[in-house]
């Protein structure tokens, strides 16, 4: 473990165990099975992050095209008849008592792509070069919303954002490709690409209360058990809301209720300050490495987790849009688990190896434009 | 980079801002609103009080019945065949049980109550046959049972859904189960049960058992109860076979009611056509609700003792003999030649059967029931000018005696009977001109008021108290049920009645029992009146298109008054032959007077 960084590695392990606990508060009504398999899925996610942490950073760069070519033919490859569908998603391929979502796997490979093309540019990215990441970008994101999985299509813009932004990209670039982005945000919403429950979840925290029984009634039953919850919580098993299954979906997207309701503030403060330290570590990585594949790998984990806690937490407290995002390390399921904790083994790799220097990598262009 | 670091601090300080709001400035409300969530309060019924009788008979009772109710789970799918098969068992139409499952006004989480009162060769036969049955609970519940069956089933009355859903059981409609339901209810316990978000009970958490309701015990004597019914319904049975001197009537009802003078304690109020109380005591049967209500059965749960309004006929003289002698018309020695016939204005009034009685004063005017003498007294009354009160003597008279207002007796609901005037007449003139186009008080209305006919109605209770006032010459405390709950009142000064006139009145009143030619003799043949003298008077009332009404009221004993009993009869004939003899056989209990 030597070089490693404690508090990023730290952060990460306290967050997974926890998520054992509140999966295990959410379903205790159907016994342990739920909490037992998390484990199992924790466990999974320590090889996988110890695959990533100690992988030779210089031969992923060179193999980023090859894993991303693989994760964009398993993305195809569910959306033919080998694809099981769940929650009308055609999303999962089923291997016995497993269950496979590769979108989920794309999330670190897309970031290693970016990141590898960005780094190819040895300055800040210029109008062709962007280009080319949203290419990169449009694949996976085109085939996940065919499942459809608008949230992880969600996820994946947002870490492209994450990494072209600290690759240098030009600000008026950035700001036309914002305007062009949420124009196609309307339009999808308007065109009808997506189904009324779609739209209806989308929108649905805008007007809150309006309808106790139908689509805001997730949203409704999250806030009365995070407000119900108050400073110190009900007490670990103790919630009604989740002893009496009132919040759906809660050992899943909603299981930050779970923290509000049995742990109150103090636990949803410490939930998201574990957050904030991750965040904070990976950050630090990115700021201190000269490898400008490992920055940009770390600046897209930190935008992939970033967006993925605000969204998740926000939409419970119904300040942002629901959609089916996994809040990383607490929510049960393997394939996210996995992938979260391959996504942060990359970033402790990046810590590890490039402890030295302060912005090295980053040419100064790029810093200017982002300082 | 910093601008990546910025951003991120934004997102946590926005959502650490967010939580802080909901945790701590709104978590009172959703506290709440988590907690109504969570619980589903039901409430428990508690066991009514007993009613007991003054000496702790018992007259109605709470008793544990079973109840079966199904389980709101069962499927929809699975319902309707389950009811099918249930309804033979229960004996009661699939589509009944199904409105009963479907009742909107139930519980949408508690088992919907198919029988609250089952026999229990009912439960045996789904106890054995449970295999079948999955999904029907049978449980145990206070019900009302009456040991003594109809007795008295008017005072104790009548039971009805609790109103407002906070209230389990029954509750009070009518007689003593209304006026003392605060005692007699008890209070609610309720089971506080946690619901999961599919509704179904996921544990009890606590709540409070039910607090029984407070026995009430009644002045009413069951043996003077039982007498009194069992008289009035075999007086209404002499008058539907018709005897010698009456046409065969059909006597729908009537009413009896006594009365201790001393304290007001009513010691036994009947009243017919009655009702078996047990029919209403749960779930009411739909053909139960449409017999009692339909016209022919002349409205069995009225309780004409105190809602029935009848004509007194010759029962309301005395007040016309005390309007007289007050008035200074005539002396107890002023004599009058009854020829049977008295003119009035070119019509001719006759007495009763046409009889002449000859010579008569005022004592012997009542024991005979002389129409002519009091024909004389209207008439020479309504040119009486009014003194302080816009009507005449009679109706002043009657004032002091209770008539035209409601007796105050702790039953409800109870008419106030009316008395009409001069300054009434002119009244619903005034106020109904189509109905009553002549608004003048004419020497006739005078004449008829004198013996008690028409616009005059009494209920039988204002006969009874008006004579207990008469014979005691003291204003009688209310009548009342309740035994218990007040301090000892007796009958106080202030009834403003002349001491004199008064026992030339009772004299008469005496005559009317104890001489020979009294109109009441025949039937007090045999009643040891040495012993226990009795003062009363017979009423033959006509009625418009009805038969005539028969009444009589008494008081005894005359020396030293305790008791007034009242007998009223609709459609029966004479007074002396139907009210009579009802009234003798209460006096014979209350006096230990049986020859």
């Amino acid at each position: 473990m030597a070089g490693h960084d404690p508090l990023l590695l730290g952060s990460a392990a306290a967050l997974a165990a926890l998520g054992v606990v509140l999966v295990g508060a959410a379903t205790r009504r159907h016994g342990e099975a739920f909490a037992v398999r998390q484990i199992l899925w924790v466990a999974a996610g320590g090889v996988a992050l110890t695959a990533t942490a100690l992988v030779d950073l210089e031969a992923l760069r060179r193999r980023a095209n090859v894993l991303y070519l693989g994760g964009l033919a398993l993305l195809a490859l569910v959306l033919s008849p080998f694809g099981a569908t769940t929650n009308g998603a055609q999303a999962w391929f089923s291997l016995g008592p497993l269950a496979l979502q590769p979108a989920e796997v794309m999330k670190p490979v897309l970031v290693m792509a970016l990141a590898a093309h960005g780094a190819r540019a040895r300055g800040p990215l210029d109008g062709r070069r962007l280009l080319g990441a949203l290419v990169l970008l449009g694949g996976p994101v085109g085939l996940v919303l065919l499942q459809p999985d608008l949230g992880t299509a969600m996820v994946l813009v947002s870490l492209t954002v994450g990494v072209v932004a600290v690759a240098g990209a030009r600000v008026r670039h950035l700001a036309l490709l914002g305007i062009f982005g949420g124009m196609a945000v309307v339009g999808v919403l308007r065109a009808g690409v997506l189904a009324p429950y779609q739209v209806e979840r989308l929108t649905g925290f805008l007007h809150q209360s309006a309808d106790p029984r139908g689509t805001s009634w997730n949203l409704e039953q999250a806030k009365i058990a995070i407000g119900s919850g108050g400073l110190a919580g009900e007490g670990l098993f103790s919630g009604s809301q989740t002893r009496l299954a009132y919040v759906p979906e809660q050992h899943t997207d909603f299981v930050f209720t779970v923290v509000g309701e049995e742990l109150g503030l103090v636990g949803g403060a410490t939930v998201l300050g574990l957050f904030g330290l991750l965040a904070w570590r990976i950050w630090r990585a990115a700021w201190r490495t000269a490898d400008p594949f490992g920055a940009l790998c770390c600046a897209g984990i930190l935008a992939m987790l970033v967006f993925q806690v605000t969204e998740n937490v926000g939409m419970t407290m119904g300040i942002t849009p629901i959609t089916g995002i996994p809040l990383p390390f607490l929510s049960y399921g393997g394939s996210s688990m996995v992938a979260t904790f391959a996504a942060v083994g990359l970033a402790a790799n990046v810590a590890r190896t490039c402890p030295q220097a302060t912005g090295a990598a980053l040419g100064p262009a790029a810093r200017l434009a982002t300082t | 980079m910093v601008v990546v670091a910025v951003l991120t601090v934004c997102c946590f300080v926005t959502l650490l801002t967010r939580l802080v709001h909901l945790q701590v400035a709104e978590r009172p409300a959703y506290a709440a609103r988590a907690e109504a969530n969570r619980l589903r309060i039901v409430a428990l019924e508690a066991p009514r009080g007993r009613i007991l009788d003054r000496s702790e008979r018992v007259l109605a009772d709470s008793a544990p019945a079973w109840r079966i109710r199904l389980d709101r789970r069962v499927p929809r799918a699975e319902r309707a065949a389950l009811l099918e098969r249930l309804g033979p068992v229960l004996g009661v139409a699939a589509a009944d049980l199904r409105a009963r499952v479907d009742d909107p006004s139930a519980d949408r989480v508690l088992p919907a109550t198919l029988l609250d009162d089952a026999p229990d060769d009912v439960v045996l036969a789904l106890r054995e046959r449970a295999a079948e049955f999955d999904g029907v609970e049978i449980d145990s519940h206070p019900i009302r049972r009456y040991p003594r069956g109809r007795l008295a089933a008017h005072v104790l009355g009548t039971l009805g859904a609790a109103p407002g859903p906070g209230r389990a059981g029954r509750a009070g409609t009518s007689g003593v189960e209304a006026a003392f339901d605060q005692l007699l209810a008890g209070r609610a316990g309720e089971d506080r049960i946690e619901v999961d978000s599919a509704g179904r009970p996921a544990g009890r958490t606590g709540g409070r058992s039910a607090v029984p309701g407070r026995d009430v015990r009644l002045t009413i004597d069951l043996d003077v109860q039982a007498v009194a019914e069992q008289a009035l319904a075999d007086g209404m049975a002499l008058a539907r076979s018709g005897v010698p001197g009456t046409d065969a009537s059909p006597a729908p009802g009537g009413a009896v009611a006594a009365i201790d003078l001393r304290d007001g304690s009513v010691l036994a109020l009947a009243s017919a056509p009655t009702f078996d109380p047990a029919t209403l005591a749960g779930r009411i049967r739909a053909d139960t609700w449409a017999a009692l209500h339909d016209p022919a059965a002349h409205a069995p749960l009225t309780n004409r003792a105190l809602q029935g309004l009848y004509a007194p006929g010759s029962t309301f003289k005395p007040v016309t003999a005390l309007a007289a002698l007050g008035a200074g018309l005539v002396t107890p020695a002023t004599v009058v030649d009854d020829r049977g016939t008295y003119l009035l204005g070119g019509r001719l009034l006759q007495n009763a059967q046409g009889r002449a009685h000859g010579k008569v004063d005022l004592a012997r005017a009542l024991a005979v029931s002389s129409d002519v003498y009091f024909y004389g007294l209207g008439d020479r009354l309504a040119r009486v000018p009014p003194g302080t009160t816009a009507d005449g003597p009679i109706q002043a008279i009657a004032g002091r005696l209770g008539f035209g207002r409601p007796t105050g007796i702790d039953l409800g609901p109870e008419a106030a009977g009316r008395v009409p005037g001069p300054a009434s007449r002119w009244a619903a003139h005034e106020r109904r001109p189509a109905d009553v186009p002549d608004g003048r008080w004419y020497p006739g209305d005078n004449v008829n008021l004198a013996i008690g006919q028409g616009d005059l109605l009494v209920t039988p209770l204002q006969l009874a108290m008006a004579y207990g006032t008469l014979a005691t010459g003291l204003v009688p405390p209310a009548p009342h049920v309740l035994a218990d709950g007040r301090g000892p009142m007796g009958p106080r000064p202030g009834a403003g009645l002349d001491a004199a006139a008064r026992q030339a009145v009772l004299a008469g009143l005496a005559g009317a029992v104890g001489s020979k030619e009294g109109t009441a003799a025949a039937a007090f043949a045999g009643f040891p009146l040495d012993r226990v003298p009795v003062e009363g008077k017979t009423g033959t009332a006509q009625v418009n298109g009805r038969g005539d009404t028969s009444l009589f009221v008494a008081v005894a004993p005359a020396n030293n008054p305790q008791f007034v009993v009242v007998a009223v009869v609709e459609e029966a004939g004479f007074g002396s032959v139907v009210a009579a003899p009802i009234v003798r056989k209460v006096l014979e209990v209350l006096t230990g007077g049986r020859p």
